[in-house]
């Protein structure tokens, strides 16, 4: 009977898959030239039916709970794997890396800031879902559900251990990059993360050789510093680490007491399980030190902040907008210039020169006000990973680090406690 | 030891191509900065012809003296020029016989014994000295018309705003519309993307139109249903290609087709059953970003080509005089 009715979920699960494919099919077909012609790859894949925008939710909720159970009440390294390896197919291969919690940063961004936009449903789910779950549960997600993760996973053959000063300091990457994709996001220049998003080429089996490259460069370094991406680049872990920080449950390395036998510590890539501590030094100097890095927070945002706003030129030439009304300025025959696509499109539009250096001078002036704010917010990191590393808090045992922890179950796995 | 040298020199060889490869791409291929089109088709292998297939020479070519060409229609001798806001009549070594005056340019012309001259959207008729013998009611705003073919009894006109073919009697009846969609009738309707949509008689009166949008050629019963169609679908010198082609046809004698193409401009003849035979103009001889030429065919069996950019009449005759 439960046979039967796996069979004829699954049937009805295809028939739906194969009619979405025939409503999608375009009323026009591309133009197909009997030239060898080539599409160039694009960012985004087609579109596709709502309900299976749906589904993809579902899924996402699906594998998310999954992962969860695995780790919090089975502690099943071998079901995490799994689920990671249905992540990366079906999100990664099949789903071709879009739609993506990780880019989702940028929906969010921009639907904040531009009230012309509108934010897809399915792109919010993508972006609270998992930052929800790791509020309860921990960096699940990261574990077992992005593809992009899981494909740097299947690689760490090797991983050796690099010196904590080297991770502190690449673990400010991220941060860099979260305010740069949402300062460019917010400002409608640019979506950063999935520009540079270096597996979305393996995903689809298409891409230019240079991002083709670029992924399996991160994809060599994985090979022995395990989750490259994840640690040292993705910006929606940020945001994943401050809510597993806060983690109502989180993924514990020994069920029961700690026998202190550090064959946790060994197994863990990621170098994100913290050994016992006992304090260090005079107890008084410690919170002086302490005190004196949190009355420096506002001055290092102060320096970010007036960093970020003295770049905002530089920045903004990055937008579309800004760099054709300078460049149209300084050499104001090229809009008659055919061969330059964008002076042609803008003389196409009908627009005058001075809306076009009003609209940049707009665009800069948010760039300055990003800027103040991304540099403002990248003071405050500095300010709390100083804090962070002269705070004292005494630790007994081997435990997770809960913002830098992945949660894949590794150390559970090699934990002889049972 | 020597392994974790290696290991070492490996990731930092790869994290400084990974930078690299990141900040070269931010910086040169920046939003807005200017970039190789990623979708452009390059054309110009397909301007390449091979000169065995060239079955025409250029004989002779007439400068006119005007500033916009419009329509070109020979009749026995006599060629009708439409430019600017005059209708030129010019003899065969290039003399303006007549000019008449027009209210506005025309868009299209056909001459029999009289002169027929559509204005966008309505239909005149003129005698040979001038003088306006007809003048029908306009077609309505959304009327563009293109191209004229006229018979002892009917005058076509080929409305590119509305997508469709009229027959009128030479009184100015409307007897019926040809090409609109009608499963019926075996007809799926014209597209028409751009103001280039023209039609000709065949030796025997029945009508030729292009549907520019599917690249083909279709041919009408008396009743509107459809006879046959051809179609050529293609950017290699064969068949017709882009948005919008053939852009301007006429027919020769032995029903031989006559296009000219915009976009890769150039001038091409099919037999009867839409068999490519060759070219009579390949795109080197037309100028850079030139118009798709105006085509027609005179009593000694030259196609004579109005060329809009260079304001000339050019005559173009068959290497072969078998042809």
């Amino acid at each position: 009977m439960k046979k039967r009715l796996i069979k004829l979920t699954l049937l009805i699960f295809f028939i739906c898959l194969a009619v979405t494919s025939f409503a999608q099919q375009q009323r026009f077909p591309k133009p197909e030239f009997e030239t060898g012609y080539v599409q160039p790859p694009t960012q985004q894949p087609l579109p596709r039916a709502l309900f299976l925008e749906y589904l993809d939710v579902i899924v996402l909720i699906g594998a998310l709970i999954l992962v969860s159970w695995f780790l919090l009440k089975k502690r099943s390294r071998q079901g995490v794997l799994w689920t990671s390896v249905f992540s990366l197919l079906y999100f990664g291969f099949y789903r071709e890396g879009c739609i993506c919690a990780i880019g989702s940063i940028q929906n969010v961004a921009l639907a904040i800031f531009d009230p012309t936009y509108t934010l897809p449903l399915t792109a919010l789910l993508f972006f609270l879902i998992p930052l929800i779950t790791a509020l309860f549960a921990g960096r699940t997600f990261c574990a077992g559900v992005c593809p992009l993760g899981a494909i740097q996973d299947l690689v760490a053959f090797k991983p050796i251990e690099l010196p904590r000063w080297l991770q502190k300091v690449l673990g400010l990457i991220p941060y860099v990059y979260l305010s740069l994709a949402v300062l460019y996001a917010a400002t409608r220049s640019e979506f950063l993360i999935c520009r540079y998003d270096p597996f979305v080429g393996f995903f689809r089996f298409d891409g230019t050789f240079q991002m083709l490259l670029l992924g399996g460069l991160f994809l060599l370094v994985g090979v022995f510093v395990a989750r490259p991406y994840c640690r040292f680049f993705c910006p929606y872990g940020v945001l994943l680490g401050w809510m597993s920080s806060f983690s109502k449950k989180h993924v514990t390395i020994t069920p029961s007491t700690c026998i202190q036998c550090k064959l946790c510590s060994n197994s863990c890539p990621f170098g994100a399980i913290e050994e016992p501590l006992l304090e260090e030094g005079k107890r008084r100097s410690n919170v002086n030190r302490l005190m004196t890095y949190l009355i420096l927070i506002p001055i290092w945002m102060g320096i970010g902040g007036l960093s970020g706003s003295m770049l905002h030129g530089t920045l903004a030439k990055f937008n579309k907008t800004v760099y054709l009304a300078e460049m149209l300025v300084q050499n104001p025959d090229i809009r008659f210039n055919q061969e330059n696509i964008d002076a042609r499109t803008f003389m196409q539009k009908g627009k005058t020169m001075d809306e076009l250096v009003v609209d940049a001078q707009k665009i800069k002036s948010q760039f300055y006000w990003g800027g103040w704010i991304a540099g403002a917010f990248m003071g405050l990191v500095v300010g709390l990973v100083l804090v962070n590393l002269s705070s004292y808090r005494r630790r007994n045992d081997y435990e997770p680090d809960r913002t830098n922890c992945l949660s894949c179950g590794r150390c559970v796995d090699y934990c002889p406690v049972k | 030891m020597k392994k974790r040298t290696l290991i070492n020199i490996i990731l930092i060889v790869s994290a400084l191509a990974i930078a690299f490869i990141i900040g070269r791409d931010f910086v040169v291929n920046r939003q807005g900065k200017q970039l190789e089109n990623p979708y452009e088709l390059d054309l110009k292998q397909f301007a390449q012809v091979n000169p065995e297939e060239i079955l025409y020479a250029e004989t002779k070519a007439i400068q006119l003296n005007i500033n916009e060409a419009y329509a070109l229609s020979i009749f026995s001798d006599t060629m009708y020029v439409v430019a600017d806001s005059t209708l030129l009549l010019v003899n065969q070594e290039g003399q303006i016989l007549k000019s008449f005056q027009l209210s506005v340019p025309a868009t299209a012309i056909a001459v029999n014994q009289s002169i027929w001259l559509a204005l966008k959207n309505r239909i005149i008729n003129l005698n040979k000295d001038g003088d306006v013998l007809k003048e029908w009611a306009d077609l309505g705003p959304r009327s563009v018309l293109t191209s004229l073919a006229v018979d002892d009894q009917s005058v076509f006109a080929a409305d590119a705003g509305n997508r469709v073919v009229y027959q009128f009697s030479k009184l100015g009846e409307l007897k019926q519309k040809l090409g609109e969609r009608d499963e019926q009738k075996g007809l799926e309707g014209f597209t028409v993307p751009s103001p280039y949509f023209d039609v000709a008689l065949s030796e025997d009166g029945f009508l030729w139109a292009v549907n520019p949008g599917t690249h083909s050629l279709i041919n009408f019963n008396v009743d509107g249903s459809l006879r046959t169609y051809w179609s050529k679908s293609s950017a290699n010198t064969a068949g017709f290609s882009g948005c919008c082609n053939p852009a301007h046809m006429c027919i020769a004698t032995q029903d031989k087709f006559i296009t000219s193409e915009k976009g890769i401009v150039r001038v091409k003849v099919y037999d009867q059953h839409g068999e490519y035979q060759g070219v009579v103009a390949a795109p080197d001889q037309f100028d850079e970003y030139s118009l798709a030429p105006d085509v027609c065919v005179d009593n000694q069996g030259r196609i004579v080509l109005l060329d809009f950019n260079r304001k000339q009449i050019r005559f173009f005759e068959a290497k072969n005089k078998e042809l």
